[in-house]
């Protein structure tokens, strides 16, 4: 099998949502010392952004891209080591630090903006549910991440986003990052409020959103 | 689990039947027509010439419904259209016979043309919840006496779905003759016609309890060349049926099955189907209302009394006073339909109309269907098995997980869940804080953009050259007929 054919496989069962078959086909391509560059670009990626674009023009279920988004990662853990172990990098549309504030437990809105993002390129991080301030901001730095994305279903837990915000400037750091606000209550007027440059009505504006912020 | 509603009770149908037995027998029904009283007669009725009166009794109508086929079909131009009737299905088809309707591209509302016919019958061929084809307008740029014709001819070149053809009133015995030869020529023979009828004909009784001469000779007309006979009141609760549900279905059931008898005597074994476009007259303004929400109860009973009879049937739907797309339409539409649904009908006729089938319009249709296809994902209801009582998976997610990454999800979404194709469910809030550009107006224009997308690019699988040919022929010969008579 050639490394054309192999990462086709790869590609392939991403885009199947195949989990186990990711994995076998991604230590191959390690056994085989096969360049992880390569492998992650035209095989992981490409299969999950297929499964991006499609739902885009919805014609996929966000399941799907779910589904998908996991293969993805599972191909990636066994992959991405390899590739800094040879001093590369992952090539991405941008990096996209996600979690939702603290007093808040709801995740559902934030994983599947977060399946979005990967699917559209994307390299997500993403922080989980009741994220502490400072967390954001260490781990904004140690990701040294484009993009923060805060979700918050309830309006009490609203005003964390703020928070966050302040903690970003008190961190000189708020020109460095843009933030994304995410959330049923969110509206247009608490963006300007708040400060923060986009919110994401849905996972699909969230995604045009993050783009449009990175000149994408 | 399929949703399935029989409200009335073994003893209130039988006490229907016995009230409607009693008006036939006593009252009579009117067929003011020479053949048809003979025809009834020979079939055993008594028959008082002089009032044109014919009694129905009991023994006639036991038989007249032994002789209805067992396997009832509709047949289309393409088989993989076939309608095949008391088999537990419930089939749509659009509305028909309104002399106006609203421009696709001018919004006006004018007469309707020949033009608009082809128009019609190629958007019903497209539209998956329309399993049978009706063009709902009248051509008005024709002689009267030729607007079957004409609606014929778009239907047979247009669609390759079983056609229903509410007769409009200008038609005569001969004109029925020139149709059936005209489904002759796709056909090939009238024998071959006569056992896959590619259409079928909706014929209407003057109520209370009387045809007319012209509908009656074209019935009998149709049911001698085997075509399927639908009959259909229109009668008005406190206009020209008694105001009580139960009178409406007593007097509507005589005459329905009046109609029955004599097709049957006609042509033993035609197949009949029972239906019912019964509203109400608003005593307070007069107006005959279909949009009556009344229907919701009456079609509920016409369903029910074809089940009792073991007539396939054919309830009126989706109808509506209100005379543009709106809430009131969606209103009086939805009410009237999703409980007759549930009675479980074979056909349910309504689409595309407003203004009580005056007015009909294209967006609508499409509209109409996409409530439709709605509803019929919930008629379909759900299956209870072990793997959509989803134990495993419940398992597997766990407290507190989520379900939107499962494959069990993949697995089952598509037949679950209904996608409306007209909207998407994506989140809009700055469109909802701001009325003025909300809901309705968004709705007709994917409508109306849907209609023309549909008329730019769907192609209907095409009639033979020469069979096209031999219709149009057929209707310049009933032309020159015309002029020279």
């Amino acid at each position: 099998m050639t490394l054309e054919d192999i990462v086709e496989k790869l590609a392939l069962s991403v885009a199947e949502g195949d989990e186990d078959r990711v994995k076998q086909v991604a230590n191959e391509i390690i056994q085989r010392n096969l360049d992880p560059a390569i492998a992650i670009d035209k095989g992981l990626t490409k299969g999950i952004l297929t499964v991006g674009e499609r739902w885009t023009r919805g014609e996929a279920f966000i399941t799907e891209v779910i589904i998908v988004a996991n293969a993805f990662k599972v191909g990636l853990e066994v992959l991405e080591p390899k590739l800094k172990e040879k001093g590369g990098k992952l090539k991405t549309v941008g990096r996209f630090l996600i979690g939702t504030v603290q007093g808040d437990i709801h995740d559902i809105g934030k994983n599947i903006v977060g399946a979005m993002l990967r699917a559209a390129g994307f390299d997500v991080r993403d922080l989980g549910v009741d994220v502490p301030r400072d967390k954001f901001v260490e781990e904004a730095k140690q990701f040294n991440t484009d993009i923060i994305g805060l979700s918050s279903l309830l309006t009490t837990s609203m005003p964390e986003q703020r928070n966050v915000i302040e903690a970003f400037k008190q961190a000189n750091l708020r020109d460095k990052v843009k933030v994304m606000v995410g959330g049923t209550s969110v509206t247009n007027e608490w963006v300007q409020e708040i400060e923060a440059d986009a919110r994401g009505v849905d996972a699909l504006d969230a995604v045009k959103k993050a783009k449009a912020l990175l000149g994408r | 689990m399929r949703p399935k509603l029989e409200p009335i009770l073994k003893e209130e149908l039988d006490a229907i039947h016995l009230a409607t037995l009693k008006v036939l027998e006593n009252v009579g029904v009117k067929f003011p027509d020479e053949t048809a009283l003979r025809i009834l007669e020979d079939y055993g009725a008594k028959i008082e010439y002089n009032g044109q009166i014919a009694y129905i009794s009991e023994a006639m109508l036991k038989d007249a419904l032994k002789k209805l086929p067992e396997k009832p079909i509709l047949c289309a131009r393409n088989p993989k259209n076939d309608i095949q009737l008391a088999a537990g299905q419930t089939y749509f088809c659009p509305s028909s016979l309104g002399a106006y309707m609203y421009d696709l591209d001018s919004g006006e509302r004018r007469t309707s043309t020949t033009e608009d016919l082809v128009k019609f019958a190629r958007i019903e061929d497209a539209l998956r919840n329309f399993h049978i084809a009706q063009v709902c307008v009248m051509p008005c740029d024709v002689p009267e006496m030729l607007a079957d014709h004409y609606r014929f001819e778009a239907e047979f070149s247009n669609t390759t779905k079983h056609v229903i053809h509410l007769v409009a009133p200008g038609t005569t015995p001969e004109g029925a003759r020139d149709h059936v030869r005209m489904a002759t020529c796709i056909a090939g023979s009238e024998d071959n016609l006569r056992r896959s009828p590619l259409f079928s004909i909706i014929e209407e009784p003057i109520s209370p309890l009387q045809y007319d001469a012209n509908g009656l000779r074209v019935l009998m007309e149709y049911a001698r060349a085997g075509i399927p006979i639908m009959l259909y009141d229109v009668t008005l609760a406190g206009a020209t049926a008694p105001v009580t549900v139960a009178g409406q279905l007593v007097q509507k059931n005589a005459e329905i099955l009046a109609g029955i008898v004599l097709t049957q005597a006609t042509n033993p074994g035609n197949i009949s189907v029972y239906g019912s476009a019964a509203g109400i007259m608003d005593l307070v303004t007069g107006i005959s209302s279909l949009g009556a929400l009344e229907r919701a109860l009456i079609s509920i009973g016409v369903v029910q009394l074809a089940h009792y009879y073991h007539i396939p049937s054919i309830p009126a739907a989706m109808n509506t006073e209100a005379s543009l797309p709106g809430s009131r339409t969606v209103f009086e539409k939805i009410t009237q339909t999703l409980p007759v649904i549930f009675a479980a009908p074979d056909i349910v006729l309504g689409g595309g109309t407003f203004d009580s089938a005056n007015t009909y319009s294209i967006e609508q249709l499409v509209l109409d269907e996409e409530m439709l296809s709605g509803l019929a994902r919930i008629l379909r209801g759900f299956e209870v098995n072990e793997d959509t009582l989803a134990v495993e998976v419940i398992k597997k997610v766990g407290i507190g997980g989520n379900f939107i990454g499962e494959r069990h999800t993949l697995k089952h979404v598509r037949t679950e869940q209904w996608f409306p194709t007209l909207y998407t469910r994506s989140k809009e809030p700055e469109k909802v804080l701001d009325l003025a550009t909300i809901g309705e107006k968004d709705l007709i224009k994917a409508a109306r953009d849907k209609a023309k997308r549909i008329l730019a690019t769907h192609q209907p699988e095409s009639l033979d050259r020469d069979v096209r040919k031999e219709i149009a022929q057929i209707i310049t010969e009933a032309r020159k007929k015309m002029s020279n008579s």
